[in-house]
């Protein structure tokens, strides 16, 4: 019905939806995966078709299920029947209410997912504030001062972003181990609190005002901060939001650093804990899927809602003069 | 926008609380047993999904059973991620107190003294523990005539067969290939079936393995009555792989793949085409059965030893080799345990109890029935948990019929960079299909290449 | 005005927070790894001082090359790959069309995702048997291929999934840039009867000038530094090393063969041909870029 008002965009929906499909694919199949079973997964002709079998029974509930819980039962009686009735317990309390969440509820279950969730959103949301406060602050000294060794800062700043991480981490170790710090939310969030791209992303913004403004105001008696303050940060909340959603997106998604400075369950992050779905022995792909779309979920909901943060800000800070 | 931040701004104090609450939350009283009197002992493991199960089981059960100490077991993943971390920890001296490793990294540790003797320790036990002891295993950790890790969590290889695949296709349906002819043997009957044979998948086929897979390789040198590496005349360390047993072992493979009998997939494609029932048999670790039969629904599988070759006289020159019979060769997977030498003797004396107890006897078996890992001592083999279960599950005797030809890797400190080289070889030689001396030979030369340089 | 000649020292107030934190754990460690670079140490024991022994074996080292030159390869294709398409696609987004916020998000939706999940889901869709795109050639007659264990493919599949994943990303910066662009510079060359084409080529590039020199400088620098698609999808650096790239070479040379100082010092021959590219790129190309 909208091509209709504008028929001059027809095309231009053509070739987004076209792109659209191509983006989408693989997050249709992932979805999709993560309400089947492992050998509805692991068998090809299943594995394609995009909707799980809905007959399946639950392998949660499921006939089989329930044998194998019997036998267990039984041998815990060689052994010590208190330890393992708790655990057969567990397995029925889990009470599937359609069997497609199958892999949700194990996947829940099987590591605290809450509270992975709960450290990542603390850290990330700690650091993404932060980093783009200093990074706005030391982006406007490049754009707006003239100091010395401006340019060699700029290029040492630059300069921290060639070096693989992969480099960095055992003497970054070292060094929090010094501090104290391993294995604290401190390791999780300081080192994040300076951002190179964030201050190079900035510093191109600002650039495109106009210095003029900069040097009528100065020259009014308005000091540099509240410039700052006043002019500079209302009107780059468009890339103060964009670069918002990049640095939450890097802390969401940071899996090396958590895995090595952290060690104990309770400070563990979101892709650490989905890392461990794959063992040795193999994947078990539909928990790992659903733990995943349970990851991915939360921030494309956050993601929805801060854009149009972003294009109500576009309507309102008048940038085209 | 300002709106947006203040809401920001509640959602992170919110979640600040949440976390505390949750700290709260957690701690258990027997946690809080542990705060004071009793001594931590941190042990690392790579034990996810069903293992962890069990090993999180045996470890709260062993915390519940005695007052000194408090195990608190971390699961940090894969090997792969657990190696990295404790290398990580030992640079800042934050290493854990009981990791596990394999025998690579213990002979580093050793060197520059990282870890504790165990024969220190056992000194002090009345009972004979060495004694009871697998004999491969307590090789296997047993350095330069000292015991300084100890067997934890180890396995077999083994051959699973699809019992209801091999009743359709005419083969017997509760015995598994007992040599490498019969293998092929096998393969060509199931291939043949499903291609011939009207309805019948088409894909299916008899035999699959990963690609470029060194243990696989290893196991097939030592059936051929091979070696891996030896000390040479002038006492350079050598390879055996340009020598007949490992051409034979190579070229095992690369006919059956190239009649197509056989097929080779990465990673653990080769497990995922057997749950779905697309092939006959695989080789694959025993341990592998507690991740796949939760998965195997629509058909019987059977567990076998690895088939073995019959050598001839001439072939049999190996010390375990004897011609005439089946020569079987098994090589150990898994992990063994170190003790750190973190400077508190309380610690390693906590870390060596909880070892002591995890490998006893009846708690042994019960971990080895559970997980199908090797049991570590003579007498769990014996128990009445391990014969029952035999009995019970005949799936499960078949790594108790190899113990006596297993073999292990050499345990060198630069064999992750040999075992690299080899599967560079072994990947091109089923790229590329030449004849078996040619990778065979540029294998043992590189191999060697690096043998003389190193140090043991 | 009396400041102007005075040297602006207090500039370094509002540098100060940014700078202590990148000199405490980027700068300071890039200074130790240099260092470390000159000895051997497998990170158990001692380092053994061995001065540019290190650096000489680097130089003789084939597969150090070959990762060299893979990830050339990779960088090459994939960067202008990337700014292409996002550039098309942010300016088909330029328009007032409905559904604009349903677009934005179904197109960042793979950057949102973490490349553990994306690497997965990739290896299934290579995969030669059951993969989505040996099952989509199909209906085109094109034959199937093991796209992650041929030689020749390995690295164009890792490419192609790698520019799938970053699209929605520089999409983002790349409108934000346009949407810069006051609107009535357009109106004008209209009505002055400039074409689509001339309408780009004189407004639209130079005035998105500083966004694409931001684009191309940092792509440059990350796909030097490519890393977790290759471990996470052809493992051990796929068929005949083909996938090798500096960093996976220089971390496995840490980790799995516990020659950290090596490691290092091939870390640090990447850092210092990223820096030249950048200093390159800041120096030459920067002279072209209009800021207003």
């Amino acid at each position: 019905m909208f091509k209709f008002k504008h028929p001059e965009y027809v095309p231009v929906h053509v070739l987004l939806i076209l792109g659209s499909i191509f983006m989408l694919f693989p997050f249709i199949w992932m979805i999709t995966t993560s309400f089947k079973s492992q050998d509805e997964i692991l068998t090809t002709s299943k594995s394609i078709v995009l909707l799980p079998d809905l007959a399946r029974p639950s392998f949660l509930n499921g006939e089989e299920e329930t044998a194998r819980i019997e036998r267990k039962k039984e041998e815990a009686k060689a052994w010590e029947a208190e330890q393992a009735r708790p655990q057969a317990e567990r397995n029925k309390k889990i009470q599937a209410p359609f069997q497609w969440l199958d892999n949700y509820l194990f996947a829940l279950k099987a590591q605290p997912f809450y509270r992975f969730f709960l450290n990542t959103i603390f850290v990330t949301i700690t650091v993404t504030t932060v980093s783009l406060f200093f990074a706005s602050l030391a982006a406007y000294a490049f754009a707006f001062f003239n100091f010395p060794f401006k340019n060699a800062m700029f290029m040492m700043m630059l300069g921290t972003m060639m070096l693989p991480q992969q480099a960095l981490l055992i003497p970054n170790y070292i060094f929090l181990s010094k501090l104290g710090w391993v294995n604290t939310y401190m390791a999780l969030i300081v080192p994040w609190l300076a951002s190179a791209y964030s201050v190079f992303f900035l510093r191109q913004f600002f650039l495109q005002l106009p210095k003029d403004l900069f040097e009528a105001a100065t020259i009014d008696g308005c000091t540099r901060f509240q410039f700052y303050y006043k002019v500079v940060l209302p009107l780059s909340i468009p890339s103060m939001v964009t670069l918002g959603i990049f640095s939450f997106l890097a802390n969401w998604n940071s899996f090396v650093w958590p895995l090595i400075v952290t060690n104990d369950t309770s400070l563990r992050v979101i892709q650490v804990g989905l890392s461990y779905f794959s063992s040795e022995a193999g994947t078990r792909w539909g928990p790992l899927m659903a733990a995943s779309t349970m990851t991915i979920l939360p921030l494309v909901i956050g993601y929805f809602i801060a854009q149009k943060q972003f294009v109500e800000s576009q309507a309102t800070t008048g940038m085209k003069e | 926008m300002r709106t947006f931040l203040i809401a920001t701004f509640i959602c992170w104090i919110l979640v600040i609380g949440l976390i505390i609450q949750d700290d709260a939350q957690s701690a258990r009283p027997s946690d809080a047993a542990a705060g004071g009197d009793k001594i931590e002992v941190v042990f690392w493991h790579a034990m996810g999904g069903p293992l962890g199960i069990v090993m999180n089981d045996l470890v709260d059960r062993y915390n519940k059973s005695q007052n000194t100490y408090f195990v608190k077991s971390v699961n940090m993943g894969s090997y792969d991620t657990l190696a990295k971390k404790v290398l990580a920890s030992l640079v800042a001296n934050e290493a854990p107190d009981i990791s596990q490793n394999y025998e690579t990294l213990t002979k580093k540790f050793i060197k520059h003294s990282k870890i504790v003797c165990l024969d220190d320790l056992i000194a002090s036990e009345s009972e004979d523990v060495k004694g009871d002891i697998i004999p491969v295993l307590l090789e296997n950790n047993t350095f330069d005539g000292k015991l300084y890790s100890f067997p934890f969590n180890k396995s077999v290889p083994v051959l699973y067969y699809n019992k209801t695949m091999f009743a359709k296709v005419g083969l017997d349906p509760n015995r598994g290939p007992e040599t490498l002819d019969e293998m092929v043997e096998y393969c060509r009957k199931i291939t043949k079936y499903h291609q011939e044979t009207p309805g019948a998948d088409r894909s299916v086929y008899g035999y699959g393995c990963s690609k470029a897979n060194v243990w696989s390789f290893l196991n097939r040198i030592i059936q051929y009555g091979g070696r891996i590496v030896y000390d040479g005349p002038d006492g350079v360390m050598k390879s055996g792989f340009g020598e007949p047993p490992a051409v034979k072992a190579l070229n095992f493979l690369q006919s059956m793949l190239r009649e197509g009998i056989a097929r080779e997939g990465q990673g653990f494609d080769h497990q995922n085409d057997f749950i779905a029932g697309k092939v006959g048999m695989i080789e694959s670790s025993i341990v592998s059965k507690v991740f796949m039969e939760a998965d195997i629904k629509a058909f019987d599988y059977g567990i076998a030893p690895l088939p073995g070759q019959v050598l001839g006289a001439a072939e049999a020159t190996q010390p375990s080799t004897a011609p005439g019979v089946i020569n079987r060769g098994v090589i150990l997977s898994g992990s063994n345990i170190n003790i750190f030498n973190n400077g508190d003797p309380k610690k390693v004396a906590g870390a060596w109890d909880f070892v002591k107890w995890f490998t006893s006897t009846d708690v042994g078996a019960e971990w080895a029935v559970r997980t199908t890992y090797l049991p570590v001592r003579k007498s769990s083999v014996d128990s009445q948990i391990v014969k029952k279960a035999l009995e019970e599950d005949t799936n499960l005797k078949a790594p108790f019929v190899q113990l006596d030809y297993c073999h292990f890797e050499p345990r060198l400190s630069v064999w992750f960079e040999i075992r690299d080289l080899m599967a560079d070889h072994l990947e091109r030689a089923t790229i590329d299909m030449g004849p078996a001396e040619l990778y065979c030979n540029q294998m043992a030369a590189d191999v060697d290449a690096i043998l003389k340089h190193a140090t043991r | 005005m009396a400041n102007k000649r005075k040297k602006d020292w207090g500039a370094y107030l509002y540098l100060m927070p940014t700078v202590v934190i990148l000199v405490a754990f980027h700068v300071l460690p890039i200074f130790y790894s240099l260092a470390v670079s000159f000895y051997e140490w497998d990170l158990i024991g001692q380092p053994e001082y061995v001065g540019v022994g290190n650096y000489s074996r680097l130089f003789d080292d084939p597969m150090f090359y070959k990762s060299l030159w893979n990830t050339v390869y990779y960088a090459a294709v994939s960067v202008p790959l990337s700014i292409l398409f996002s550039l098309i696609i942010a300016m088909l987004l330029n328009n007032p069309i409905s559904a604009i916020g349903v677009y934005r998000t179904i197109y960042f939706i793979p950057v949102i995702t973490s490349i553990n999940a994306v690497a997965i889901v990739w290896n299934f869709i290579y995969h030669p048997d059951f993969g989505l795109l040996n099952k989509i050639l199909a209906i085109f007659s094109i034959d199937p291929r093991a796209w992650l264990q041929d030689p020749t493919w390995a690295m164009p599949a890792i490419i192609f999934m790698s520019v799938w994943k970053g699209l929605g990303h520089n999409v983002i910066i790349f409108l934000t840039g346009l949407q810069n662009i006051p609107r009535h510079l357009y109106e004008a060359a209209r009505i002055d009867g400039a074409s689509r084409w001339q309408q780009f080529r004189h407004i639209t590039w130079p005035l998105l000038s500083p966004t694409t020199f931001f684009i191309f400088t940092i792509s440059t620098i990350g796909s030097f530094q490519v890393f977790s698609q290759v471990y996470m999808m052809t493992p051990r650096g796929g068929p005949l090393k083909s996938t090798m790239v500096v960093v996976y070479y220089l971390y496995r040379k840490a980790f799995e063969q516990f020659e950290f100082g090596y490691a290092l010092a091939a870390a640090f021959v990447l850092f210092m041909i990223i820096f030249a590219c950048t200093l390159f790129n800041k120096l030459y190309l920067e002279k072209k870029v209009h800021y207003s």
